[in-house]
């Protein structure tokens, strides 16, 4: 029978790493806090041990969604032991979750990690004083170190004991109410709810309601009594319970690192490389502007530079290579014409579309992550954070915005980390505006069709239109609809890294996988789908025509509410809709219904649109109503059906006026 | 013979494609893929 242990730390410790060297998985690792969300799960290598990676949480309460699901699993799965991953570079404050851990009373093993960042700061650490201290075992790694993990196999958490001596460093008051309240705990409520006592009598001194709902909310007369204690207490000391109690365990922490940090040079108060980059990267004039070189620079290559060169290639590869071979193999096979229609006009037109900027996606995730490893992304929502708040926006809100420009659902899903629920509703609708991947292809279509020369300033532009929306967004749903204060937001500096090569390939390779399952599956299948519906008409009889099918029948119904924004066409109507499913098909249904290869279509497109009204579609697809699946996350995370509506609908209101008013506008001074 | 050999996988896999996607949707997990990197959140194991 194998154990199962937790996997607990703060965020940015390295627990993400850890758990990916411990069971060989590939989740994604980021410098910067907020990466994992959810729990995630599997088995130590060459082991039967479970090893579940729970959010990252600076402490054991419920006040995040995050903070929740660490602490719903910890007390009602009953992991055989805890793996608390420790930053050596930040002791005092990751000491903070493992002495709450203690006062839990569950078997605890310390994973002492970034030893090499403290080394490079020429800081030692004792410890065998940690050790003792604790009385629990200690493991040490580093970035470049990771034998020492294998060790964890052959150590047995199950009931692994501690002689720590939790709550001695509270005041003599909240110990006798630990004891007092845990005395007056039943034997009932012990065995259904498995947690210590004392713990537990903290918890409900606290007035944790979570947890009072889980373990005793029919005892009235404990949490009345739990209350009194609490309220002398305060009232003695003149601060909340809560602010009492980390004040008195961080003068602990602070007895503890200065026990068993060793700073003979005095590092530790000098400033660091990290900090001085930020003198320059966090400036309040400069950052900005180094914030908007950066990306422009990184459209730019991806675009423009390196990019440009990979289309070429790509559409050799695909239109001349691969349909000329599928064509000569049909011909051969005496397949009929309408099926070699569908298979070169449907299936490779449509998914080939899409195939072509591969690469361009590829080479935009790698400078993504570069940022996101080296720890910039994280100096990006500091900054961001000053402006977000000038909005009514919580600073907290950045994370899943810039985790959004990846994939809308995991930035949906980010929104987790918020414990205010009015900023969290905010966010989650907000967070489609920021442009994700999946809309990429569509710009590098019509920039490459219509903005040939300045491409890359075109879709640096439709960058910050997203942002800008969502900002002014902000402002106005703060007034009418989410109303309230936005709550603070502490944020942790990563110290600046070299990136990992090995991360930063494989989450490019992600993302290029990503792309060619989708292209693989959900695009193939619209393609066909849009093939047969442009190839039939009301009386199910092919048409030579596709302007005489069904589809064009629908398109045309739905055109004249697209007319104003430039583009009243049945195709580009048609094109609109399909994106809902995914933002990419709309690049295969604009290919399948032009009829045309992937090399044509730029310049087929040239004949419906002008570049205003080319401009004008991609800010409707940027602003428009997310995907299929991000609404299905929306849902999930708002909790309702009439929420998730006004999200759409806002959204997709949004992106028609603005289309709008670029087109009409626009059309005022061009012609 | 060539023609059947082509159609009926194509159509069969679309079938398949379509269905599973809204059979995700509708269980508020993500559609794309499970290799997704940026899904792995939605989609991983509970």
């Amino acid at each position: 029978m194998g154990h199962s242990y937790a996997l607990t730390g703060n965020p940015n410790s390295g627990k993400t790493t850890i758990f990916n060297e411990l069971t060989g998985s590939a989740q994604y690792v980021g410098n910067w806090s907020g990466v994992t969300v959810e729990k995630k799960e599997g088995f130590i290598k060459n082991s039967k041990i479970n090893v579940v990676d729970l959010p990252g949480i600076y402490s054991m309460s419920s006040s995040s969604i995050d903070e929740v699901i660490a602490l719903e699993y910890i007390t009602e799965e009953n992991p055989d032991g805890i793996l608390n991953v420790v930053s050596a570079s930040n002791l005092e404050r990751n000491l903070y979750l493992t002495l709450q851990l203690m006062e839990m009373k569950v078997p605890v093993l310390m994973i002492l990690n970034m030893m090499d960042e403290l080394s490079r700061k020429n800081i030692k650490l004792d410890v065998d004083r940690l050790k003792e201290i604790f009385d629990i075992q200690i493991i040490l790694t580093g970035q470049n170190d990771r034998k020492n993990l294998s060790r964890i196999k052959e150590i047995d958490l199950k009931g692994l004991k501690s002689n720590f001596a939790r709550f001695s460093y509270f005041s003599k008051e909240i110990q006798d109410g630990i004891r007092e309240i845990a005395s007056h705990i039943s034997l009932q409520t012990l065995t259904q709810y498995k947690a210590d006592p004392q713990w537990l009598a903290l918890k409900i001194m606290e007035g944790d309601n979570k947890i009072i709902e889980a373990c005793c909310a029919k005892d009235a007369a404990i949490i009345e009594k739990a209350k009194a204690i609490r309220l002398i207490i305060e009232k003695s000391e003149g601060v909340e319970f809560s602010q009492l109690l980390a004040a008195q365990r961080y003068s602990y922490l602070g007895e503890i690192a200065g026990q068993v940090l060793i700073d003979a040079d005095g590092n530790m108060d000098r400033e660091s490389v990290s900090e001085k980059i930020d003198k320059i990267m966090t400036h309040r004039i400069l950052a900005i502007p180094i914030f908007l070189g950066i990306m422009w620079t990184i459209y730019y290559i991806t675009i423009t530079g390196l990019g440009s060169k990979s289309i070429e290639v790509m559409e050799w590869l695909i239109s001349d290579l691969f349909t000329g071979a599928v064509k000569a193999l049909m011909v051969t096979m005496d397949v009929s014409t309408w099926l070699q229609s569908l298979v070169i006009d449907g299936v490779i037109g449509g998914v080939g579309a899409v195939l072509v900027f591969i690469p361009q996606i590829m080479i935009l995730f790698f400078f993504i992550s570069i940022l996101e490893d080296s720890g910039y992304m994280a100096r990006i929502a500091f900054v961001m954070d000053r402006i977000f708040k000038k909005f009514g926006l919580s600073g907290k809100s950045v994370i899943p915005m810039l985790v959004g420009s990846g994939c809308s659902v995991p930035g949906i899903m980010a929104t987790r980390t918020l414990e205010n629920e009015r900023d969290r509703k905010l966010t989650i609708l907000l967070t489609p505006f920021i442009s994700c991947g999946a809309k990429m292809p569509v710009y590098l279509l019509f920039v490459s069709a219509f903005f040939a020369a300045n491409s890359h300033w075109v879709v640096f532009s439709l960058y910050l239109l997203g942002i800008v929306t969502a900002m002014v967004s902000g402002v106005v749903l703060t007034k009418v609809r989410y109303k309230g204060v936005e709550s603070d937001f502490i944020l942790e500096m990563p110290p600046y890294r070299v990136p990992a090569l090995k991360s930063v390939l494989l989450h490019m390779w992600d993302k290029g996988k990503d792309f060619l399952i989708r292209a693989g599956t959900i695009i193939f299948a619209a393609s066909v789908i849009m093939w047969f519906a442009q190839s039939f008409d009301l009386s199910f009889q092919m048409v030579q025509d596709p302007s005489t099918s069904v589809l064009a029948d629908f398109g045309r119904l739905v055109a004249p509410v697209f007319a104003p924004l430039g583009f009243g066409d049945w195709i580009t109507s048609v094109a609109f809709i399909t994106g809902f499913v995914a933002k990419e098909i709309v690049i295969s249904t604009l290919s399948v219904l032009h009829g045309v290869s992937q090399g044509a279509l730029g310049s087929s497109l040239t004949e419906f649109y002008t570049p205003l009204s080319a401009y004008s579609f991609m800010v409707f697809v940027l602003l428009a109503s997310p995907c299929f699946a991000a609404i299905s996350v929306m849902k999930r995370e708002l909790g309702s059906w009439k929420e998730t509506g006004f999200s759409i609908l806002y959204q997709t209101g949004t992106a028609y006026l603005l289309s709008m008013a670029v087109y009409q506008i626009g059309s005022l001074f061009i012609k | 013979m060539g023609d059947f050999l082509l159609l009926v996988p194509i159509i069969l896999f679309t079938a398949y494609i379509v269905i599973k996607n809204m059979k995700n949707v509708k269980a508020g997990k993500c559609s794309c893929s499970e290799s997704c990197s940026g899904c792995n959140m939605s989609c991983d194991k509970k």
